[in-house]
């Protein structure tokens, strides 16, 4: 399961497995993570499942470079997780039309351990942090009112 | 769906491993402590159900290709400007 294969120009392609789906999405399990250009935060989140059913996600750090949160106990049971892992994380982005009008998830991002290809998207329930978070650099302010907290 | 009355103090039992507890009554807000084994998660159903309708909103439709090539060209005329 735990495969990084060279696509096309170069883009690095996984095959991740979230044992327990995503919200919403809670049969889904296998996916694929596409980055077209390795330089860029940016890459698709591909059900291999349900090819109709895929994600723009970004690196939270590239846009928020003070993002930070702690994983659960549980969470690295989930995805056995010990010590010095190698993790990689994303946010779901909702693209409207233009970067100027996205907006990142930084409430549930999504995590993959990379040394055996498990992921999870965890609720993080810090007020710090929306559901609906603009990526443009000067806008710190969330575009729609989040869940209450 | 099962409806039972609690008082401050008493629990509810679901299964064999999942117990809430009923800790204050304030006014309107009542304080519900849960125990529950690790692998399950618990969360106030409004988050919950605003990432699953995050995800379902986020789910693209477009071509893949085009979208991303967009996305990147966005990205890296906002990189150029710092």
């Amino acid at each position: 399961m735990n495969q990084i294969t060279e696509g096309e120009v170069g883009a690095a392609i996984q095959e991740v497995f979230f044992e327990k789906g995503l919200p919403g999405f809670l049969h889904l399990t296998r996916f694929i993570v596409d980055q077209a250009d390795p330089e860029a935060p940016l890459a698709v989140l591909q059900s291999i499942e349900d090819e109709q059913v895929w994600f723009l996600i970004g690196n939270p750090l590239a846009f928020f470079p003070d993002y930070e949160f702690e994983l659960s106990v549980d969470t690295k049971e989930e995805l056995g997780i010990g010590e010095d892992p190698y993790l990689a994380v994303w946010g779901i982005i909702t693209y409207r039309g233009s970067i100027n009008l996205s907006t990142m998830n930084l409430q549930a991002p999504l995590v993959i351990h990379m040394n055996n290809s498990k992921g999870k998207q965890i609720i993080l329930n810090d007020p710090r942090y929306s559901i609906r978070q603009s990526i443009m650099p000067d806008a710190g302010q969330e575009v729609a009112p989040h869940a209450g907290s | 769906m099962l409806v039972l009355s609690r008082k401050k103090g008493e629990s509810i039992i679901i299964g064999d491993d999942i117990e809430l507890t009923i800790l204050s009554i304030e006014g309107e807000v009542i304080r519900v402590g849960v125990k529950a084994p690790r692998e399950i998660a618990v969360h106030r159903k409004e988050i919950y159900e605003a990432i699953q309708e995050n995800n379902k909103q986020a789910v693209q439709h477009s071509k893949k290709n085009e979208l991303m090539a967009e996305l990147l060209h966005d990205f890296r005329l906002v990189q150029n400007k710092d």
